[in-house]
């Protein structure tokens, strides 16, 4: 009998651990129940920007800013697209000037975990081409006026700043590459402004930095979970 | 002594103003009735307005106002006026879609050369700081496109450009006090900066602070369905 009673010990107190084992992990909150954020995909949202732009080709040309919109539709929790029309003007020596009009898309890949925006901080990658249109005219009345029509691609980093999960402020810079025509602006040794347009194709570029606010409005489609 | 004596007809005079004892019979109803009037009703406001109504949920409101506003060109360093009208769509309790338009007067004489228009739109997001309540300060981010003309000198002679597009770049800052479910007090202050090439024979810079102030209206536009929480989902994986 007493045997018995020792064995009965020793076998409670071999399980024991695994029971309190057992039960300490039924209390962890982490291991049973986690944290499950929707699914981001149709996420329509509308936003504004200014942009600045940084040329690095031409001397003459300094620094441009811009105003645009544009519209992003989630495809997956981790991917965005983004549809953007800019306008630009940059002052070229304050003898000419430069108006960039760009409308085209890109592709947003977020670099973590976005948990439906619940983190402050988003950082992703970006990519894209656009339709760019190029106007350069030399100030006043009877200024010399050339224009061209290129495509361009684009490539940059970017960072959401996430207010609300609904409400963001984005800042993005991005090297965009003209593919095409290029027209640039050459000074002469009078300190005359020329404008210059050379067939051959160019890789003519510059940086594009945006600041924008943005709002999810609507999620056009539902995302299975 | 003295000074009992000059200070006595200075008392006797400022009675006889308050009380109106040299005014005719008529005009002294008529003036006192105003005075009485005003003074109920301000401490009819005072007294009512805790308990005039708010609204509790800012989505689906609408606030909307015009007036006349001020501003500052710091390249020319003159002032500006406007007549200026703005709204806010709230489409959330803490986030408003914004529009605002600036028509500006003449902002030099017929013979200066200089800025002769800077009529802007502006349109963009604000974030509101405050759960909602009477006080909603606000901070906004406004990028807009202006229409500016100026007058230059060329061969002696005074021109005027044509009227020139530019993109603006802007962001602001205010609040709105709410007295009631229908109108509001606001302050905001707007910077703007940008620069006008045009047919110009150089560019010119209309970097400016603008601000404007009054009364404003709020109207609720629709009725939200449900609450905006925010909060993450939680499921039980074991379920």
């Amino acid at each position: 009998m007493e045997r018995i009673r020792w064995l009965t010990v020793m076998l409670m107190l071999g399980i024991m651990p695994v029971t309190l084992h057992a039960s300490v992990k039924r209390d962890t909150l982490s291991d049973t129940t986690k944290h499950v954020y929707p699914k981001q995909g149709g996420n329509f949202s509308f936003g504004l920007r200014n942009t600045c732009s940084l040329f690095s080709e031409h001397t003459a040309s300094s620094f441009g800013a811009g105003v645009g919109g544009h519209f992003r539709i989630q495809v997956t929790d981790r991917v965005n697209t983004e549809f953007f029309a800019d306008v630009l003007t940059t002052n070229i020596k304050n003898k000419a000037h430069r108006t960039d009009y760009h409308f085209g898309w890109s592709v947003m890949f977020y670099l973590i975990n976005p948990r439906a925006f619940n983190r402050k901080l988003t950082p992703y990658i970006v990519t894209g081409h656009c339709f760019d249109q190029t106007v350069i005219k030399i100030n006043g009345v009877n200024g010399e006026r050339r224009a061209r029509f290129s495509s361009a691609l684009q490539a940059g980093l970017g960072c959401h700043y996430n207010i609300t999960p609904k409400f963001d402020i984005s800042l993005c810079a991005q090297y965009m590459l003209h593919l095409g025509k290029e027209l640039h602006t050459d000074e002469t040794p009078d300190g005359e402004i020329e404008i210059e347009e050379h067939k051959n194709a160019g890789w003519e570029g510059h940086l594009l930095l945006s600041l924008s606010v943005n709002y999810k409005f609507l999620q056009l489609w539902k995302a299975r979970r | 002594m003295e000074s009992t004596k000059i200070m006595r007809p200075l008392l006797v005079a400022t009675l006889n103003y308050i009380t109106h004892r040299h005014t005719c019979k008529q005009k002294l109803l008529v003036i006192t009735s105003i005075r009485i009037l005003i003074l109920l009703l301000s401490a009819l406001a005072f007294t009512q307005l805790p308990a005039q109504k708010i609204w509790e949920e800012r989505k689906g409101c609408i606030r909307a106002q015009g007036n006349l506003a001020p501003g500052y060109l710091f390249s020319q360093k003159i002032a500006s006026g406007y007549v200026a009208g703005d709204m806010d769509l709230f489409f959330d309790n803490r986030v408003s879609f914004t529009g605002a338009a600036w028509y500006s007067f003449a902002l030099n004489r017929k013979n200066e050369t200089g800025l002769k228009a800077n009529h802007a739109l502006f349109a963009g997001l604000n974030y509101h700081f405050l759960k909602p309540g009477r006080f909603d300060p606000y901070i906004g981010f406004t990028p807009g496109i202006g229409l500016v003309q100026a007058t230059y000198e060329e061969n002696d002679e005074l021109r005027k450009s044509k009227l020139a597009v530019l993109p603006l770049v802007s962001a602001s800052i205010g609040f709105n006090y709410y007295v009631g479910w229908i109108f509001h007090v606001f302050v905001k202050v707007q910077g703007v900066t940008g620069q006008v090439s045009g047919t110009l024979p150089a560019p010119v810079r209309v970097d400016e602070l603008k601000c404007m102030a009054g009364l404003g209206w709020n109207l609720r536009i629709w009725k939200p369905k449900h609450k905006d929480t925010y909060m993450p989902v939680m499921l039980d994986r074991n379920r």
